[in-house]
């Protein structure tokens, strides 16, 4: 009897939290949606509406007449892709290193990640430009992946190292005693167990790249490598913003991401909950 | 297995070595011009492959590289590729060409035009492009800036467009209903204050340069415009609330939702109305000044930038872009003002256009000034703090004008 | 002593490609920073001279230093206090079993899906006291009788472009102390169980002393993007009116792109960087204080 009612005020407090957030969080993108589905006179009346009058998919199919959204969404992919398989096979073995070997210069290390962080590419677009104008970079999906991911090193390594210093050695040390290398140890044991540090890390590092603006609008200049970040402000004009198109677009480039956090939910849940039982 | 892992790493070195290295220029035989273009709407991308195609046919030699950047990030990617000389050959931005122009880094382009060329524009506003006698920007479009009012409203009241400040103070009372409607949208954030300041400054008598070039924004007639500025919100409350934050984009949206009797923006204006409030109707007129009306004129430029490797194939494209055909395409699909003879004649009698081309040959344009957005920051910033109250107007247009005169203009 | 030296080969081959890759990328520029604060600077950012203290000097000089600062403060840990505190309840309360939990989290998710400009766009548009949605729902539910013009004066403004901060990053913070809660043994919940301590014993004893580290790097973390934070602010008011919305970043932005003077921008961000230097190690001192 008291557990039950326990669970229940349990219950009713994660309802009372939870559906408050989510309803703030929902309202915005319902409006997006909503928009994206409006003509275009009925966005700026006075009192607004909610729904459509009467809804209309065409916004969603003249966006794609109107930029080439097709290369776009193409070129976006390939810059996040990239940059989080590039990102996460550089900091891997970096977060093992800091997280499980004490060597001299590992406090430099990480104070130097924790220092680049510190700067936001606003500040350092100029030099950087240079750069990559030395390394022929500019208009380039390399020069954008790299780039990209050495500003994702910092918040990589420092998740990752967090994950790794949480799992315990014991298991580590067991399986090297077992007679496994530290290669085949990192590989079977170690990362299976970082699982929902590492998925953070893929959805972070894919989302930022998914949604950088600076960066690409510097160092792209050739419309056939523009982003969809990019792309979208195609609608945002001097004097005009074309909302419905904006919000139709705006929309479609929400939906790769929500798709890669469904696939990889399921991880992020069991991950190393469902490891450490065994 | 150690091993392997040692080989994994360093093959990754290497690849990241590689990637980075290697140099991918492509290595083209053809002229190659790269062309940045500003982003005025849906229209301006398709605009310029179309024209590009056509050139390109009719010169086979030349290829013309587009790169459309959005007006936000216009003075931010053009700074960047300035500083890494890296500079298109041909670039569209605004009045920041006299700065440009002004640091030895465009082409003068007199020597390309012949009589006959320069014979084809409206000649102020090619004269607007020159800067110490030498014709660095070409206009690439014009807009024209105007008093629009909401037809109803007025006629409401039944009172006139006003033609004067005091008519103008009348009108606003007569039709000012707070907080169903305010009488007057006054946008002066640095989101293009300053051409909300020149209204005022320029109706007064005044001016932001004399012809020392010092800046004379605290002059009487100065003054006197920004206390009638501050008279028309704090005293006659007439203002829409918001005026220091929502900009000129978010008034008009005001005014289209019928919140907002009056206000001062540009001929584009009308075509957004009706596709979002077709009911709505607007008349237009010009800016009522303190003795006599008037209207701003703002152009936007084409340059060469002096580093260019195909100046003239720029040149080539750029009289390209002025054949009737494409200019009067242009003009159409954006909804601004031609700079040419030809396609004004053209448009004059245009139902949307017409009026707009007419009033645009009596306006008044902002000086050719290098500092002229350092300077136009730190003006808006004097006024609104006056405005709100937080200063002295006396006080803040001295010290406005002491930092402009003492640091920005000297550079 | 031998082993040290193996293990630490190992270490240095580990992070080396990172080592590189942070150092080809950003070090040069950061570097580069640190110089230009120094010396005097082109409108398009280039050495001209060296001039010592100068651009530091102008910097304090500026009439607005003060107020940009005390903004910055008030939206920094505004903004990470009001995140930090709602993720962390609500992480707690998604990682219980409840019906229409996956699709929350679905929903959580979608803030940090759409580009933070985008996000900035919309609000901006629901804010607006005519034509916006927020005035319209808040009337529905009875909360005000009259619009509200949310952005017309920094006081109502600024708090609004906070929350919308805040509804930006909860999600990410959300997300990792998820992931931090999952990392937390059964075991030790169902001892703690059995030993009778009640719900927040629990939460206080065992889960929040086991998400320090999770803790840590969401907060400061959190404290840098959102101190480094632009598109909002930028998109909304723009620092409107008169500064007295802007904070240092995009104070540092206008400096460098529309007054084009490169060397207070520069030594802009060298005070930034110092700024949250000092945080950053206070912050670890505090949360370590008792060793690692």
């Amino acid at each position: 009897m008291d557990i039950r009612w326990g669970k229940r005020l349990d219950l009713l407090l994660v309802y009372l939290v939870v559906v408050p957030v989510l309803l703030i969080i929902l309202f915005p993108f319902l409006i997006m949606i909503f928009t994206s589905l409006k003509v275009s006179n009925e966005i700026f009346v006075s009192p607004p509406t909610w729904f459509p009058k009467k809804p209309i998919l065409k916004n969603y199919i003249d966006i794609w007449h109107y930029v080439k959204l097709a290369n776009y969404f193409k070129n976006s992919g390939i810059y996040a892709i990239g940059t989080t398989v590039l990102t996460i096979l550089i900091a891997l073995p970096a977060s093992y290193a800091t997280a499980r070997i004490r060597f001299r210069g590992r406090m430099f290390f990480l104070f130097l990640i924790l220092v680049t962080q510190m700067f936001s590419p606003i500040v350092v677009i100029i030099s950087l430009y240079k750069m990559m104008a030395f390394y022929h970079s500019l208009n380039t999906y390399r020069g954008i992946i790299v780039t990209y991911s050495a500003f994702n090193q910092a918040f990589s390594i420092w998740l990752l190292t967090g994950y790794f210093s949480s799992i315990p050695k014991d298991i580590e040390e067991a399986a090297m005693i077992d007679g496994c290398s530290r290669f085949t140890t990192v590989v079977r044991i170690l990362i299976p167990l970082a699982k929902p540090g590492i998925v953070a890390t893929v959805v972070f590092v894919f989302i930022w790249a998914w949604n950088e603006f600076l960066l690409v609008l510097t160092f792209i200049s050739t419309n056939r490598l523009w982003s969809l970040t990019l792309g979208i402000y195609g609608f945002i004009g001097k004097y005009k913003v074309l909302w419905n198109y904006l919000m139709a677009v705006s929309f479609l480039t929400t939906i790769p991401v929500i798709i890669l956090f469904l696939l990889i939910e399921r991880h992020l849940v069991s991950g190393l909950t469902a490891g450490a039982i065994k | 297995m150690k091993k392997k892992a040692i080989v994994l790493l360093v093959s990754l070195v290497f690849l990241l070595s590689f990637v980075f290295v290697y140099g991918g220029g492509s290595k083209e035989k053809k002229v190659s011009i790269k062309f940045m273009a500003a982003l005025y709407s849906d229209a301006t991308a398709p605009f310029w492959n179309e024209t590009v195609e056509a050139f390109e046919k009719e010169n086979p030699g030349v290829k013309v590289e587009v790169d459309i950047v959005n007006w936000d990030s216009v003075y931010q990617k053009t700074t960047t590729l300035i500083s890494a000389k890296q500079e298109p050959d041909i670039l569209n931005t605004d009045t920041i060409w006299v700065q440009y122009a002004d640091k030895d880094l465009l082409e003068p382009l007199d020597s390309y035009m012949d009589k006959n060329f320069k014979d084809i524009f409206i000649p102020a506003l090619l004269k607007s492009g020159v800067y110490k006698g030498k014709t660095y920007g070409l206009p690439l479009l014009a807009t024209v800036r105007g008093l629009f009012y909401n037809k109803d409203v007025l006629g409401k009241a039944g009172v006139e467009p006003p033609k004067t400040w005091s008519d103008f103070v009348k009108v606003s009372l007569a039709i000012n209903d707070p907080p169903k409607l305010y009488a007057f949208g006054m946008p002066i954030t640095n989101f293009e204050g300053q051409a909300y300041i020149s209204y005022f400054l320029w109706a007064a008598g005044g001016s932001w340069i004399d012809e020392n070039g010092k800046c004379v924004i605290n002059s009487e007639a100065g003054l006197r415009a920004l206390n009638f500025a501050k008279d028309l919100v704090k005293k006659y409350k007439v203002v829409y609330p918001g005026w220091s934050t929502v900009n000129r984009d978010d008034t008009q949206k005001a005014m289209i939702a019928g919140k907002v009797g009056m206000m001062m923006t540009a001929n584009f204006f009308p075509s957004i109305a009706k596709s979002e409030n077709p009911d709505l109707k607007l008349g237009v007129v010009s800016i009522p000044g303190d003795k006599k009306q008037y209207n701003l004129g703002v152009v936007d430029s084409l340059m060469i930038f002096k580093r260019s490797q195909h100046k003239q194939a720029a040149f080539d494209f750029i009289k390209f872009y002025y054949n009737k055909k494409w200019h009067e395409k242009f003009i159409l699909a954006e909804g601004m003002l031609p700079v040419t003879k030809a396609v004004s004649n053209d448009l004059e009698s245009n139902p949307g256009l017409g009026k707009f081309i007419k009033m645009l040959s009596s306006a008044r344009f902002f000086p050719a000034e290098p500092s002229w957005e350092p300077m136009v920051l730190e003006v808006i910033k004097a006024w609104q703090v006056a405005i709100l109250g937080q200063k002295d107007p006396k006080k803040a247009l001295d010290d406005a004008a002491e930092k402009i005169n003492s640091e920005i203009l000297k550079k | 002593m031998i082993r040290l030296r193996k293990e630490e080969k190992i270490a240095y081959i580990c992070i080396l490609p990172s080592f590189i890759l942070i150092s080809a990328v950003i070090f040069f520029p950061v570097v580069k920073t640190f110089i230009n604060a120094f010396y005097s600077l082109d409108l398009y950012g280039n050495i001209q001279h060296f001039s010592g203290f100068d651009n530091f000097k102008r910097l304090f000089r500026e009439d607005v230093f003060l107020r940009i600062t005390i903004n910055t403060l008030y939206w920094t840990v505004g903004m990470v206090f009001i995140t930090v505190a709602v993720s962390l309840v609500l992480a707690l309360a998604l990682n219980h079993e409840f019906i229409g939990r996956k699709f929350s989290r679905i929903i959580l998710i979608l803030p940090w899906a759409a580009s933070v400009m985008i996000s900035a766009l919309l609000w901006k548009w629901l804010f607006n006291s005519d034509y916006g949605m927020l005035n319209r729902l808040l009337r529905e539910l009875h909360i005000i009788s009259e619009n509200i013009n949310w952005l017309a004066t920094p006081k109502t403004s600024f708090p609004a472009m906070i929350f919308v901060g805040v509804v930006i990053s909860i999600p990410f913070t959300t997300i990792t102390f998820l992931a931090g809660l999952q990392s937390i043994p059964n075991e030790l919940y169902e001892a703690a169980r059995v030993d009778g301590a009640n719900k927040l014993k629990v939460i206080y004893k065992i889960t929040l002393p086991l998400l320090k580290n999770v803790f840590f790097i969401v907060t400061t973390l959190n404290v840098i993007y959102i101190f480094n934070s632009f598109p909002i602010i930028w998109v909304i008011t723009r620092g409107n009116p008169a500064s007295q919305t802007d904070i240092v970043i995009t104070y540092l932005y206008k400096k460098a792109f529309l007054y084009q003077d490169f060397g207070i921008a520069s030594a802009l961000s060298i005070l930034i960087f110092f700024l949250l230097l000092t945080f950053s190690i206070l912050y670890a001192k505090l949360i370590y204080k008792r060793g690692e």
